[in-house]
C-alpha cells in the first residue's frame, strides 16, 4: 500500500480513503452518491465494491442530520467520513458541528470523543450552476474544536485526509474541485504523524511573503513565476491546515521578507485572511515594512459560471499586489 | 415478562417516579434560592423518564433532551451531578461508567445523534438499542424526520421518546403540528407505541415493549400523552398564554398519586413504596448538600478539553 505513484488530486482522495478504510474496519464514508456511483466526482470510484454497502453507505439528501448521524457513529466507536456532495451544502450542518461535533469532548469532560470527519469539493472554476462553487472556510474556521484542513496538491489531499480520518477529533477537508484533475504529481501513500499537514512551498524569495490556500496557488504560482522575471522574489506558501493554525512559518517568513499578501478566493470581510492578518499583526508587526494586503474574491455570490473568473483572484491581481509593496515600501 | 421482573420493573419505575419528583421539588428551591439556573420540571410527566430509565437495559444508550433528570438517575448518574449541571458546573457532567449521552439542549438535535449510535448498535449485532429523548415540539424538527427514515431504511435499533404534553413552551400542539405524532412517525417508516400518562404502569410496560420492536425489526416512536403540571422551566410563566380553568384542571392530574395507587392495587405494599421514597428523599437531600458545598473549579478547567492538536501560536499576553 506504501510507495509513491503518480496520482491526481482526486485520485489521492480516493486513496487516501481506501488506505484508511483498509487500516481500519472501524472507517467508513457515507454520502449521497458515493457508493454505486463512486462519487459524482469519481471520489469513491470503486470503494463499494471493495468495501460493501455497510461501509460505503448511500445516504438519502439529508445534508442537516447526516453531520448528527456521523457524530453519534463516532462517538459510539466508529470513525465515519461523511461527504458532501459541495460545500454550498454543507450549511445545514453547521448545528451539528457548531453545537455537537466541536462540543461533545468538552460537554463529556473528555469521556465522549468524536473522530468525525466531514469532506467537501469546494471553490469555483468549473462552470458548475449556482450554489457549487463556495468557498465556505471561515464560516468552518471560526469554531473551536474543529479542524479545518484545505489540501492544494495531491500529496497535501492525501496527507490531510489521512490526518483528519487518524484524528480522535472532528475535522472539515476541503477539497479545491478545480485542481481535482489537474497535473498528476508522485504521491507517498504514508501513514499520518500526530500533527497535521503543514504549509506546503510553492515558490523560495526573500522580497514578500504571499499566503493562500486552495486553488488559489495556481493563480499565486503564475504571479510567483510573473515577478520572478521583474527580479521581485516571492516566498509561496499554502496553507494546508487552516485550523488549528500553523502560522508559524508565515511570521518566519514574514521576519524575512517584511511584507505579506494573503490571496483567497473566498469573500473578503471575515475571511480566514483576516486571521492571517491579525495573527501577523499581533506578533511580528515589528518585522513588517509595509501594510499586510488581502486578494480576494469580492464581497458578494460566486458569479455565475459565465462571469465566475471575476471573483477568483487573477494572477495579475496578485502580483500587482506584491508589484505596490515592494514599489511604495522599499526598504 | 415473569411476575417478578414486572414488579421489579415497576419498582425500579415508582423509584424513578420519586427521583423526578424529589429532585424536581429540590432543583426549584435550589433556584429559587439563586443556587441553581434555570431548571425544566417534569410536573405531569414524571412517568416519561422514570418508564425510559426503567425498562431500558443497562447496556443500551440513553440521549436525553434536558427533562431527563428521573431516567439519568435510575441509570446511576449521581443526583450531585444532575444538580451541579444545572448549577452552571461542568464538573456535573463527569459520569464516570456512564454510557449515557450528556444532557443535549438544542431541541432535537439528539436525534440524529441516536441515529448513528444505532447505527453502531446494528453493526455490533448485540441487540442493544439507542433510545433518544424529545417533545411533541421537537417532532417538528428535521431531525425526527431524517432521522426515522434512515433508520427505517437499514432498520436499525432505535427509539425516540416523545413526551407530548401539547405543548412547545406557550405554542398548543395544534398550533405546531398538523397530524399526530404517531402519524407522523409512521410517515417516515417507524413504527408507533402511543399510551397515555394516565395509566403509568401501562406506559411502563410499553416503553419495555417498544424497546423490544426496536431491538428486532427497526425503529420505534413511543408517545406518551402527558400534560404538563408545571412550567416549561423555571424561567418559564404559562399563565401568559394557558387559559386558567386549563391550568387548574391539569392541576388535578397527579402521575404519582395515580402509579401508588396502580402499585397497591397491584398488590406492592405501601411501605414498600414509602422506603423507597425516603430512600430516594435522603439521597436528593444530601445531594442538595453537597452541591452547597462544592467549591468552585479553576475557571481553566471550564474550558477544556476540546482537542488534542493546539494552535502553533498564542495571543500576545
Amino acid at each position: 500500500m506504501s510507495g509513491v505513484r503518480e496520482l491526481r488530486m482526486v485520485e489521492a482522495v480516493r486513496e487516501a480513503l481506501r488506505d484508511a478504510m483498509r487500516e481500519d474496519e472501524r472507517v467508513l464514508l457515507l454520502g449521497q452518491d458515493v457508493g454505486r456511483n463512486g462519487g459524482v466526482f469519481r471520489a469513491t470510484e470503486g470503494l463499494l465494491d471493495e468495501f460493501g454497502p455497510q461501509r460505503v453507505v448511500d445516504v438519502p439528501i439529508s445534508e442537516a442530520s447526516m453531520a448528527g448521524w456521523g457524530v453519534g457513529m463516532a462517538a459510539s466507536g466508529l470513525r465515519p467520513v461523511v461527504e458532501y456532495q459541495f460545500s454550498g451544502f454543507m450549511y445545514p450542518a453547521l448545528d451539528q458541528v457548531v453545537d455537537h461535533a466541536a462540543r461533545l469532548r468538552w460537554r463529556s469532560r473528555g469521556r465522549l470523543r468524536v473522530p468525525l470527519v466531514l469532506r467537501a469539493p469546494c471553490g469555483a472554476g468549473v462552470h458548475a450552476p449556482e450554489n457549487h462553487s463556495e468557498a465556505p472556510e471561515a464560516y468552518w474556521a471560526h469554531v473551536p474544536g474543529f479542524a479545518v484542513l484545505v489540501p492544494c496538491t495531491p500529496q497535501s489531499a492525501y496527507d490531510a485526509l489521512r490526518w483528519a480520518i487518524s484524528s480522535d477529533d472532528p475535522a472539515l477537508v476541503l477539497e479545491p474541485k478545480r485542481l481535482y484533475r489537474a497535473d498528476p504529481e508522485p504521491v507517498e501513500r504514508r501513514p499520518p504523524g500526530a500533527e497535521p499537514p503543514g504549509p506546503v512551498v510553492l515558490h523560495e524569495g526573500d522580497d514578500a511573503t504571499v499566503v493562500t490556500w486552495g486553488a488559489s496557488v495556481v493563480e499565486c504560482g503564475e504571479a510567483a513565476r510573473v515577478l520572478a522575471r521583474e527580479g521581485i522574489r516571492v516566498h509561496l506558501l499554502a496553507l494546508v491546515t487552516l485550523r488549528p493554525r500553523r502560522l508559524r512559518p508565515v511570521l518566519e517568513s514574514v521576519r524575512r521578507t517584511g511584507r505579506l499578501v494573503i490571496v483567497h478566493e473566498a469573500c473578503r470581510t471575515g475571511g480566514f485572511g483576516a486571521e492571517v492578518a491579525a495573527t501577523v499583526a499581533e506578533l511580528a508587526a515589528e518585522w513588517l515594512a509595509a501594510p499586510v494586503r488581502r486578494v480576494t474574491g469580492r464581497d458578494a455570490p460566486v458569479p455565475l459560471p459565465r462571469h465566475e473568473w471575476a471573483q477568483i483572484p487573477s494572477a495579475e491581481r496578485i502580483a500587482s499586489a506584491v508589484r505596490t509593496l515592494v514599489r511604495e515600501w522599499p526598504e | 415478562m415473569s411476575q417478578t421482573a414486572d414488579t421489579d420493573l415497576l419498582l425500579r419505575a415508582w423509584r424513578g417516579v420519586c427521583y423526578a419528583v424529589r429532585i424536581d421539588r429540590r432543583a426549584v428551591s435550589l433556584q429559587r434560592l439563586g443556587k441553581l439556573g434555570t431548571y425544566a420540571e417534569c410536573g405531569g410527566q414524571e412517568i416519561v423518564p422514570a418508564a425510559v430509565g426503567a425498562a431500558m437495559a443497562p447496556d443500551d444508550v440513553l440521549l436525553p433532551a434536558y427533562r431527563e433528570s428521573a431516567a439519568l438517575a435510575l441509570r446511576g448518574v449521581p443526583v450531585l451531578s444532575i444538580l451541579a449541571y444545572w448549577g452552571g458546573d461542568l464538573r456535573g457532567l463527569d459520569w464516570p461508567g456512564s454510557i449515557d449521552w450528556p444532557w443535549c439542549v438544542p431541541i432535537g438535535t439528539n436525534l440524529a445523534h441516536a441515529v448513528g449510535v444505532a447505527w453502531t448498535l446494528a453493526r455490533e449485532g448485540r441487540g442493544r438499542v439507542a433510545v433518544a429523548c424529545t417533545g411533541d415540539g421537537g417532532v417538528n424538527r428535521g431531525e425526527f424526520h431524517e432521522g426515522l427514515n434512515f433508520a427505517a431504511i437499514h432498520r436499525l435499533p432505535l427509539v425516540y421518546v416523545v413526551n407530548d404534553n401539547g405543548w412547545a413552551i406557550s405554542t398548543p400542539r395544534e398550533r405546531h403540528s398538523a397530524r399526530s405524532v404517531a402519524s407522523r412517525a409512521e410517515g417516515e417508516g417507524a413504527r408507533s407505541f402511543v399510551l397515555d400518562a394516565s395509566d403509568p404502569c401501562r406506559v411502563v410496560r410499553g416503553v419495555v415493549s417498544a424497546l423490544d420492536a426496536a431491538r428486532r425489526e427497526g425503529p420505534v416512536v413511543v408517545v406518551v400523552r402527558t400534560r404538563r403540571t408545571t412550567p416549561h422551566t423555571t424561567t418559564d410563566d404559562p399563565r401568559r398564554y394557558r387559559d386558567p380553568d386549563d391550568l387548574r384542571r391539569d392541576r388535578e392530574w397527579n402521575i404519582p398519586e395515580r402509579m401508588r395507587a396502580q402499585l397497591l392495587e397491584h398488590g406492592i405494599a405501601a411501605e414498600v413504596l414509602d422506603r423507597i421514597d425516603a430512600e430516594v428523599a435522603k439521597e436528593v437531600a444530601e445531594a442538595a448538600e453537597a452541591w452547597l458545598a462544592m467549591p468552585p473549579m479553576d475557571p481553566e478547567e471550564a474550558f477544556g478539553p476540546l482537542i488534542d492538536v493546539v494552535e502553533d501560536t498564542e495571543a500576545p499576553a
